[in-house]
Formats: structure tokens, sequence, C-alpha cells
């Protein structure tokens, strides 16, 4: 069976030592920048991504996924420790996590987030392996009228879910694609916006405008907000009592189901995955008054469903190079740093790094159990570190990674000039991740949509005359216009007023 | 046209897609445009920027509802003093060297923090900077001076 071969082929490319050993680092890293309030995955993948050039493709792109489980687990560490959510994906976990700790029951509930991730991402890894293949060979059908459909609905997912104005998040899509187009245009040769610049020649540098988006601009914004010293509660034992093992069990799957799922939708992902869970969880119980007084299950289950998602977010970015969120946006980015193309042949071209990146997902997250319970207090004395240690660390590693991607002092100013527009962008409340999609799709979408039209000899009854194709589009039309509707647009709103 | 409107997150944001949409269509006027079975290299920027300034337009009148969510917490210090360091860090590092480009970038950018606590912050510096020249120059040989003439 080819997928019995290729996963098993996968651990042994995941089990060499230095594979292990990057996946530990990615692991630890992730569970480090979970930890610190102030500095995300988005942030440190961006900021460590240069450096990965001098890595091997495999291992760079193994700890770099592991940054991105690795800070779920240690985002949930300081929800329920100090009411703190290291992570959007862990704002839930607070509401009960912390009524635990306050109770004394702190160890418990960090031991349960734990194992119910790890049960959560062994059901997440598992669910790549079956879909992936399956997604691969159905997207072999595919013309540039259907990937034009798939990235754009892809793109719409991304709008509809993004926080604030739908209106804004478009005209950010299509910003994001008009930045990516800058270059050589590859079908004419043309130059494009590149104002005479050499490093603009071969296209807009996607790193520093990650970096400038989401590393200068988040220290700019953090520097603006006063920062309060927490008090943590001390932890009592790790061993969850019977009865909460057993109240943990339903969450713990059912999480995991929603997380799985949700991951793989574009848009979707860890932060939807966890309040969906919770939203699930409190509206089956038999005690909901529990809930918000520190309900085991409400710790199970949203903790559960981000890992899983966090994992299955990477089927579509591994079996059809289609990035479900800004984060995979940037692993993209990453792979293309290497020279790979990311789209359905990556698993037959190149296997190693397909199977061995989905087998480390599992290994990193056994390895997150035992970095996360037995250190966890090391990682609460992290906290007291204040956050004007930390922001000259994270500018350093921004400037010289930017720079060193070609050695120029142009990509240096792009960092400063993308961070300066980051901070206008949260200011006015436009989402930068509907721009990172488009950026990174943009060159594509334009490629596939000019040569479908080219195919129909300009008609654009071409989107709609494949069946497939047709579905696609079809299902962003729907989206958009239930986005619109105003009744649901003021769910959405509430939605997104109860994350903040 | 009222206050709440020149400090409206909307009309701010409408105007930015509106500008760079007309950037787009000035900046790439010398595109040829071809027709839709042959693309030209403007055909995709120019439909871009009708698009941005269309949508800008549209958001941009949001702003003058009476309800429009208004820019909060305007600091200029932080973002100012960051965005300063990080262009000082890219003009120091090539021509003087590592060392001077951190001190610079380190010591502007701990004014962006607040009041600066000068001994913090020379230890967070000579931190940074053995740490960065270990890491970046001597393990990873990257092709920048550490400092000017001398390393």
């Amino acid at each position: 069976m080819d997928v019995l071969d290729g996963i098993s082929s996968g651990f042994l490319i995941a089990l060499t030592l230095k594979n292990v050993l990057y996946c530990f680092m990615g692991a630890l890293i992730g569970t480090l920048i979970g930890v610190l309030p102030g500095i995300g995955p988005l942030a440190t993948i961006a900021m460590l991504m240069p450096f990965t050039y001098h890595v091997d493709p495999v291992s760079s792109m193994i700890m770099l996924a592991g940054i991105f489980y690795g800070a779920q687990y240690g985002g949930s560490t300081t929800s329920i420790l100090l009411n703190l959510p290291g992570e959007a994906s862990s704002v839930i976990t607070c509401l009960d996590g912390h009524q635990l700790a306050k109770k004394g029951k702190a160890g418990v509930a960090l031991s349960i987030a734990a194992v119910g991730s790890l049960v959560a991402g062994t059901i997440g890894t598992l669910t790549i392996v079956l879909l992936a293949p399956v997604l691969v060979n159905f997207a072999e059908k595919f013309g540039p009228a259907e990937y034009c459909g798939l990235m754009t609905l892809g793109l719409v997912v991304a709008v509809v879910l993004a926080n604030g104005s739908i209106l804004k998040a478009i005209a950010m899509v299509f910003l994001g694609v008009l930045f990516g187009l800058a270059g050589t245009d590859s079908a004419t040769n043309a130059p494009r916006y590149t104002f005479g610049i050499f490093e603009m020649s071969d296209g807009i540098d996607f790193v520093p405008i990650a970096m400038g988006l989401f590393g200068i601009a988040e220290i700019i914004s953090n520097l603006e907000q006063r920062t309060h010293a927490h008090g943590v509660t001390p932890i009592s034992s790790l061993w969850p009592s019977r009865e909460e093992i057993r109240r943990s069990i339903g969450p713990v799957l059912r999480g995991t189901a929603i997380g799985s799922f949700l991951g793989v939708l574009p848009g979707g992902g860890p932060t939807l995955a966890a309040f969906s869970s919770y939203a699930i969880e409190k509206r089956i119980s038999k005690w909901p008054e529990q809930f918000g007084k520190g309900a085991i299950e409400g710790v199970a289950g949203p903790e559960s469903a981000n890992n899983a998602a966090a994992q299955t977010a990477f089927v579509p970015m591994l079996a059809l190079g289609i990035p479900s969120n800004a984060i995979m946006a940037l692993m993209i980015g990453a792979m293309m740093l290497q020279g790979i193309q990311p789209g359905p042949d990556v698993m037959a071209k190149r296997p190693d790094l397909f199977w061995g990146i989905i087998a480390s997902m599992w290994v990193g997250n056994l390895m997150l159990v035992v970095i996360n319970l037995p250190l966890v207090g090391l990682w609460v004395k992290l906290l007291s570190v204040p956050y004007r240690f930390l922001f000259p660390a994270i500018l350093a590693f921004c400037c010289i990674g930017a720079f060193s991607l070609q050695s120029s002092t142009f990509h240096l100013l792009m960092l400063a000039g993308f961070g300066f527009l980051g901070y206008v962008f949260i200011k006015l409340g436009c989402e930068p991740a509907p721009f990172l999609l488009g950026l990174v799709l943009g060159p594509q979408l334009e490629e596939y949509f000019r040569r479908a039209m080219h195919i129909s000899r300009g008609d654009p009854a071409v989107f709609v005359d494949r069946p497939i194709s047709l579905a696609l589009f079809t299902l962003t039309a729907v989206l958009l216009i239930f986005a619109a509707l105003p009744s649901i647009a003021r769910a959405r709103n509430e939605t997104f007023q109860e994350a903040a | 046209m009222s206050k709440a409107v020149l400090t409206s997150k909307d009309f701010w944001s409408g105007l930015l897609f509106m500008g760079m949409g007309a950037a787009a269509l000035v900046f790439g006027s010398d595109l040829r445009v071809g027709t839709a079975a042959r693309m030209g290299p403007g055909f995709v920027p120019h439909a871009i920027g009708w698009i941005l300034i269309v949508l800008g337009a549209a958001i941009a009148v949001k702003g003058f509802a009476r309800d429009a969510e208004q820019v909060v917490r305007l600091h200029l210090r932080p973002v100012s003093l960051i965005v300063l360091s990080v262009v000082a860090f890219a003009l120091l590092l090539q021509p003087a060297g590592l060392v001077p480009a951190m001190v610079a970038m380190i010591a502007i950018s701990a004014a962006a923090a607040g009041p600066v606590r000068a001994r913090e912050t020379v230890g967070i510096a000579v931190f940074l900077i053995v740490l960065c020249v270990l890491i970046f120059k001597v393990m990873l040989e990257m092709s920048f001076p550490v400092i000017a003439g001398v390393w």
C-alpha cells in the first residue's frame, strides 16, 4: 500500500538524529514563544525563515512546523496559570483553565490539556496521512480554471473569517495580490513595478514583508500598551482523578474531530477550532452552569481542537500548495525559498519532504508532552522576563535575517517600510493575514487566470463550464453572499467580540 | 466634514486603498493591457488598480457613518523610533559593521520603550552583540563586517 510505504519511509526520515534534533528545536522554540505573550508563531517563523536557507529543506520544514504546533502547547500553559493567553488559539482556555488553577487544580488542567493535545495531534496526523494523498489524486484532474476556483475559494474564506470588515479584508486580498505581481512578468518578461531596483526583478521578497507586518509592527503595537506584572498560581499534583479523566474523554475526541475538520478548511485553523469546541461542549454538557467556573471539559475540548487543527492545516498546504491561513502561507514561502514549488506534485517529486514532515509531527507531539509537563515551572519563570529585554532580540534577528537573504540593504529598508505599513494596518483595523495570502497566491492566481482565459479565447464562461470549477465558484459566491447578509454579519461580529 | 470622519478608521483605510489603486494605474501605465484572450503584463494590475479604487471609495464612504469606528491610541514615539532603528541598522551595517549598527539600533529602540535605563540597555546591547556575532559571523559566516576595516 502506497500510504503505508509513504508513512513508514517518512518515519525513517523523521527519526534520523539530525531531524529529531531539528524537530526538538522547533518544538522547544514553539513552546517558548507560545508561553511568551507578545511574540507568536507568525512572527517567529517569519524571523527564522531566512536562516533555514542554510539548512536542507526537510529539516527546516520540520523545524518550522514544530514551532507552529509547539506554540499551541505553550499557549495553553500561560492561559491556565496566569489567565493570560500566550496565543490567540488559547484565549478560550483561560475561561475554565484559570478557574481550575484558582481551585488548586492547575496541574490537572495542564496535564489534561497536554494529553488531550497529544491525542488530537496523533489523530490529526493520521487524518493528514489518509486525506492528503486523496486530495493529491483529486487535484490531478485540475486544469487552470479549477486552480483559479480553488485559490479564489481559499482567499474568500480567509476574507469571511477575518476579524472586522469584510470589505476591508477583500481590499487587503487585492492589495496583497497587487504587491505579489511586482517583478518580472513570467509570460512576457516585462518588468512590473520594479522601479529599476535590482532586488525587485525576481519579484518582491516575501520574507521582509512578513517580518515587517508581523514582527516589527507587533513590536510597535506592543510597546504602545502598558505591561502588567502577573501573579503565578502554584502548581499542585499533575495527576487528574478518575472522574476528571472520564469527563475529559468525550470533549477530547469531539474537540479532535472539530479541529481536524476546521483545520483542513481554508481560513479555518486553531483559533476557530478552539472556540467552536468550547461552544459545543457547553451546549451538550449536563452541567453547563459549571462552564466558566472551572469545568475540565472547557480545557480538554478546546485544547484538543486547536492542536488537531494545527496539524490538519497542513493538508491543503502539502497536498495542493494552497495555504489555509497566514502561517501556512509562510510555510509555502519557506518552501519556495528552498526552491520547491508547492503543489500537488510535491508528494510525487519530494516524497521525503512530504512524508518526512507528516511523520515528524507525531514525533514532535510526543516530545511536546515531555517538554511541557515536567518543565512547566521553567516556562512560567520565563514569563518574568520583561518585554523590554525581549524586543531588542526580535529586532536584531529580523534585521540580520532580512539582510542575509541577498546581503542587500534594500531588504532592510523594505523591512522598515513594511513594519510601518503593518502598524498603519493595525491602527486602521485592516487584517494583515488576507494581505499575506493574496501576496503568496497572487502570482499563481494570475498565471492560471491568464492560462484559462487563453484556452477559452477570452471567454470567462470557462470558469463555469467545467463542473469542479463551477462548484468551487458557486461555493465562493454562496459564502460571500452569506457573509454579507446583515443577520449573519451580526452573528459574525458577536463571535469576534467574544473572542476579543 | 466633521471631526469624527477625519479620525475614522474606515475613512483612512478607504483613502489608503484608493491611493494604492491609483498608484498601481500610474506606475503601471506603460504596461501593455492586451486582450482577455492574450493578456499583456498590464491586464491584471490595471484591473486590480480599478477594483482597489472602487473598494476604497466604498470603504471611505462608510467612514461618514455616525457610529464609524475611530482610530485610537496613536502614539508617535514607538512607531517612529522603531522604524528609525531599523533604518539606522540598514544604513550602518555595510559601511560601518554589525557592532555600530546594533549599538545604534538598540539605543534608538530603547528610547521607544519609554524612559531609557542606561545600565540595562548597555547590558542588553553587550549580550545581544556577542550572541549575534557568535551565531551569524562565527557559525554561519555571513558576509557583513563586524567592525568595518577591522573584522
